[in-house]
């Protein structure tokens, strides 16, 4: 039997288990991998080293590492030690050539510094003193460059430095909710707004305890969102949400070289940032309307328009009938195959992303499409496929969507023409919340998108669970239904990113206990 | 050897002592006679034109020439004495139905991970390169790696290489470790040239001897800080999070014992084998779309097996090409077949006669670089013999006939001369038959017993009967 369609819907709201108000909840909250962006980033933040040498890391938050995984981090630290140690001026707080200053002391300046800014919190005695021996053993097998380099070499390669964690408090109770520490306020914050380590005022405000509730927690939220280091956070967010860091792209069309590809993955994201960066409140009602992208040279001389700038420049698509990022010409032509558009992936998305739905794969045999031909459009294709009673349960809630957006094609250009006849972008959403209904056009389906509770319900769920690196449970429901019940009515999307940072469930843990010795 | 231990050498004068002698395992005869020595686990997605890639019978069998090669098998002439073929009943050119090997339920189409594993999971359809997918158990290479970590350690337990193994959205990975945790396949030349064999130093070279001496104090001191740290702060975790340092942990010190014996040996390690030289592979972002890369890569990956087995840096080693379904991409391109057609397009031809010779040439060209692996190993002499007379090689694929995703008739062999332990140079004709005998068979080949493998309906507990010698 083919797989059910349908699962959790959005906006669920309401507790699971114990009644909202009663007292804050939160699961337990385990370590996490930095993600290659956040690595990057972090290395740049920390030494001004700048570089991809996170490219290949791959996996998830909660990706175990195997021997491959831990060889690349290992050749990346020692690569990033290197270039560090030649450039020391950029981020080392003495140089014992110029200052006078001989180079062991300046080896524990360096300690307590990077030290602690790499491992997120102020050192113990033990790890201070672990750290200078390493330092210290480069420096007497060479120079001081050679002491900068092993000390930096290992730090990179720390669980502290590598993992955002969360540890036990001394004496705790497993199964009482606790608040997070200081400091892993501090960088949970940090890695969720900037996609990187926190900064010093951020860090300073955790060790004089300032980030210890909601309301002393709100200023230092406000100044993160309103630096320019929120864009990057904003940008690592969407890139993740849209599979933005799309490599390979591969179309039945030589114009689509992979510099057009590079500048549609930037054009994309550019859609967000730039929205954030330039609207006073941005929402989400802006990003899924309007016709406007941001193109360079390489993407006008591909679709064929008109007009020069230096870098990317806003362009109007009018009558296109383009209704923001979710029409963006970088995703309709990733969600397509190399000939022809792909409905199936187009409406999952839809179902995915916008309306929190999720579909099993399917376990029958799937039978052979008819293939691409002049006189048969895609979506004449598909509908035979789909006819089918043991495929039409899942299909006839996936399909539609899809084929809303028939009138982009593989490349993302708009088209009013497929298979010899006008395009048809006519369906019935089933199941879909405030969506549900027939539409004549698609272009109709998304200004409904635009507006939809169902939608923003959805899209908070989405940001909550990139903010917590994890799905949602039980015990978010109370911190979720208070974000939703915000965003539904506003749209507000840095209110949504302020009211995670405040969240109970952003802001507390539920204890495990202590391992033991 | 332990991380200890040889730190314990760094007091002398290291690099004038021969290290190899070090490392050298005594070299333990088979616990059993008839076991194959090394296993390769070669991956193609997408299935097979089925009527060009079954052989027919011989007017005049012999055993050289046991069997009709297919035109898709047809690289392998010459070899046929070393192949056996897991084929489905034929009626003439034609599979029947439904035989062969066939997973007795439908796993999810083109998702790889229950073609080593004999398990699906609930694997999430996203971005695969990013993807972290997780089954409830290993696949059968990791299982007969770990097992030999005991009997017959080697630098790597594994080494897994892709041409292009991920980039769509079906999950694509196939080797799991005992806790289901997937384990990446290197797909770049220069990183898998380097992981594999080192940057190699000129033997000889004082000042070279010296950076190589620097390199491993350096390597010791940062071992020895690491160590600390996971030792202490293991203790300071939850339980859950003792475990992730656990096995972080194991998987550093793996890679720093394996390290350290490199920097170690310095230059000459290799004794016998030496690595082979390095190919011109274009790298360039637009690979996937030509292929451009494919052509040069996949070779050089086999001549990469061939030395490592050779050196015995490994005894487990696998190479898949491209990923399964393809997703937006469509995977593999060989455009100096003279067609530009990915190959999961073709593998969908609803019976056009172009499309199935472009499938069919896609397969061919595989067929030949497995063939060409198993000429590699025949020219290694070993034990009086060939490395290929020690070696076990399974070309296996996820699907049977790729245009309609058929799980039966899946176009798998066993190849090579398996130390002896199946009887070669035989195109089998099975009922329907669980892949997961196979991998069971495979297993004791390597003198690997595994127990009850795979789950629910792919489970098993018993090899193939009437393959062995």
């Amino acid at each position: 039997m083919a797989g059910h369609g349908g699962g959790s819907g959005a906006g669920s709201g309401g507790a699971g288990g114990m009644a909202c108000g009663a007292g804050p909840q939160a699961p337990a909250l385990h370590a996490r991998l930095l993600t290659p962006r956040q690595y990057q980033n972090t290395v740049a933040n920390l030494l001004q080293v700048v570089g991809d040498f996170a490219k290949d890391f791959g996996g998830g938050a909660d990706a175990p590492l195997d021997e491959l995984g831990i060889e690349r981090r290992a050749n990346a630290a020692a690569e990033i030690a290197r270039q560090a140690a030649a450039m020391p001026g950029r981020w080392s707080p003495c140089d014992p050539s110029m200052t006078g200053i001989g180079a062991a002391a300046c080896g524990q300046q360096i300690v307590d510094r990077i030290g602690r800014r790499a491992f997120r919190r102020s050192l113990s005695a033990g790890e201070r003193s672990e750290l200078v021996a390493l330092f210290d053993a480069g420096l007497k097998d060479k120079d001081f460059a050679t002491g900068v380099e092993w000390f930096l070499t290992g730090l990179l390669q720390s669980p502290d430095f590598l993992y955002q964690l969360a540890r036990p408090a001394t004496g705790e109770t497993a199964g009482e909710v606790r608040p997070l520490a200081g400091h892993e306020i501090a960088s949970r914050l940090s890695y969720f707004l900037w996609d990187s380590m926190p900064d010093d005022a951020l860090a300073d405000a955790a060790a004089a305890n300032q980030l210890a509730d909601a309301a002393s927690l709100a200023p230092q939220v406000q100044r993160m969102v309103d630096d320019a280091r929120f864009l990057r956070g904003v940008e690592s967010f969407y890139a993740t949400w849209l599979s933005a860091d799309f490599g390979e792209v591969a179309r039945d069309d030589a114009a689509f070289t992979s510099e057009v590809v590079g500048a549609l993955r930037t054009s994309l994201l550019m859609s967000a940032t730039e929205l954030y960066a330039a609207a006073p409140k941005p929402s989400l009602t802006d990003l899924l309307s309007g016709h406007t992208y941001y193109l360079d040279s390489t993407l006008r001389g591909f679709y064929g328009l008109s007009g020069a700038s230096t870098g990317f420049s806003p362009v109007a698509l009018p009558g296109e009938g383009r209704h923001g990022i979710v029409t963006h010409p970088a995703l309709m032509a990733m969600l397509a195959r190399p000939a022809e558009s792909f409905p199936i992936a187009r409406g999952l998305f839809i179902r995915h992303k916008l309306l929190c739905q999720h579909f099993m794969a399917p376990a029958i045999q799937i039978p052979a499409l008819p293939p691409v031909s002049a006189s048969n459009s895609t979506r004449d294709r598909f509908e035979q496929h789909t006819r089918d009673p043991a495929c039409a349960a899942c299909h006839e809630q996936i399909d539609p969507p899809g084929f809303a957006l028939e009138s982009f094609d593989q490349v993302g250009r708009h088209r009013t023409m497929d298979g010899g006849k006008a395009v048809n972008t006519s369906g019935v959403m089933m199941s879909a919340g405030d969506l549900e209904g027939s539409f004549a056009r698609g272009e109709e389906l998304m200004e409904r998108i635009a507006k939809s509770v169902t939608v923003r319900d959805c899209f908070a769920q989405q940001y909550l669970e990139h903010a917590l690196s994890r799905t949602v449970g039980m015990e978010d429901e109370c911190s979720l239904a208070r974000l939703q019940k915000s965003f539904a009515a506003s749209g507000d999307l840095e209110g949504l990113a302020q009211g995670i940072a405040t969240a109970e469930t952003f802001r507390f843990r539920l204890a495990e206990g202590n391992a033991g010795p | 050897m332990r991380r200890r231990d040889f730190a314990r050498w760094m007091g002398s004068s290291a690099l004038a002592v021969p290290f190899l002698e070090l490392f050298e395992r005594d070299g333990k005869a088979a616990a059993a006679p008839n076991r194959s020595k090394f296993v390769v686990f070669l991956y193609t997605p997408n299935g097979v034109n089925q009527k060009a890639f079954w052989p027919s019978a011989s007017a005049t069998p012999t055993p050289a020439t046991p069997f009709a090669l297919s035109p898709i098998l047809s690289p392998f002439q010459g070899l046929e004495d070393k192949m056996l073929i897991l084929g489905p009943q034929m009626n003439g050119a034609t599979p029947r139905n439904g035989t062969g090997l066939a997973y007795a339920a439908n796993p999810p189409q083109h998702q790889a991970p229950v073609t080593l594993s004999a398990r699906t999971g609930n694997l999430p359809y996203v971005d695969q390169a990013s993807a972290v997918n997780k089954v409830d158990g290993p696949s059968i290479d990791q299982v007969i790696a770990d097992a030999l970590k005991a009997t017959a350690p080697t630098a790597f337990s594994s080494l897994n290489f892709g041409v292009h193994p991920v980039g769509g959205s079906t999950p694509s990975d196939i080797h799991f470790d005992k806790n289901g945790a997937s384990l990446k396949r290197m797909s770049s030349a220069d990183e898998a040239w380097n992981r594999v064999f080192g940057a190699s130093l000129p033997g000889g070279d004082p000042a070279a001897a010296e950076k190589a001496a620097r390199e491993l104090r350096k390597h010791t001191a940062v071992s020895d800080f690491l160590h600390k740290r996971f030792g202490t702060i293991r203790s300071e975790l939850s339980p859950h999070d003792r475990l992730v340092m656990d096995r972080h942990l194991d998987s550093l010190r793996t890679f720093e014992d394996r390290k350290a014996k490199l920097l170690m040996s310095g230059a000459g390690q290799m004794g016998a084998c030496s690595p082979p030289a390095r190919a011109a592979v274009p790298t360039d972002p637009t690979s996937i779309r030509t292929g451009a890369d494919t052509e040069k890569l996949a070779p050089f990956f086999m001549d990469i097996i061939a030395a490592a087995l050779a050196c015995d840096l490994t005894r487990v080693a696998s190479l898949s090409w491209g990923y399964p379904g393809g997703g937006g991409e469509g995977g593999l391109r060989m455009p100096w077949l003279g067609f530009t057609d990915a190959f999961h397009g073709v593998s969908h031809h609803g019976g056009n006669a172009t499309a199935l010779d472009k499938y069919q040439k896609i397969s061919t060209w595989i067929a030949s670089q497995v063939a060409g692996l198993m000429k590699r190993l025949a020219a290694i002499p070993l034990a009086g013999g060939t490395l290929l007379d020690q070696t076990t090689i399974y070309w296996f694929n996820r699907h049977g006939e790729g245009d309609a995703h058929s799980n039966w008739g899946l176009p798998n062999l066993l190849l090579g001369g398996t130390g002896g332990y199946f009887k070669m140079g035989r195109h089998l004709q099975l009922p329907a038959t669980s892949p997961t005998k196979v991998l069971i068979s495979i297993a004791n080949a390597m003198d690997v017993e595994p127990g009850p493998f795979g789950k629910g309906a792919y489970q098993d507990s018993a090899p193939l009967s009437g393959l062995t010698a």
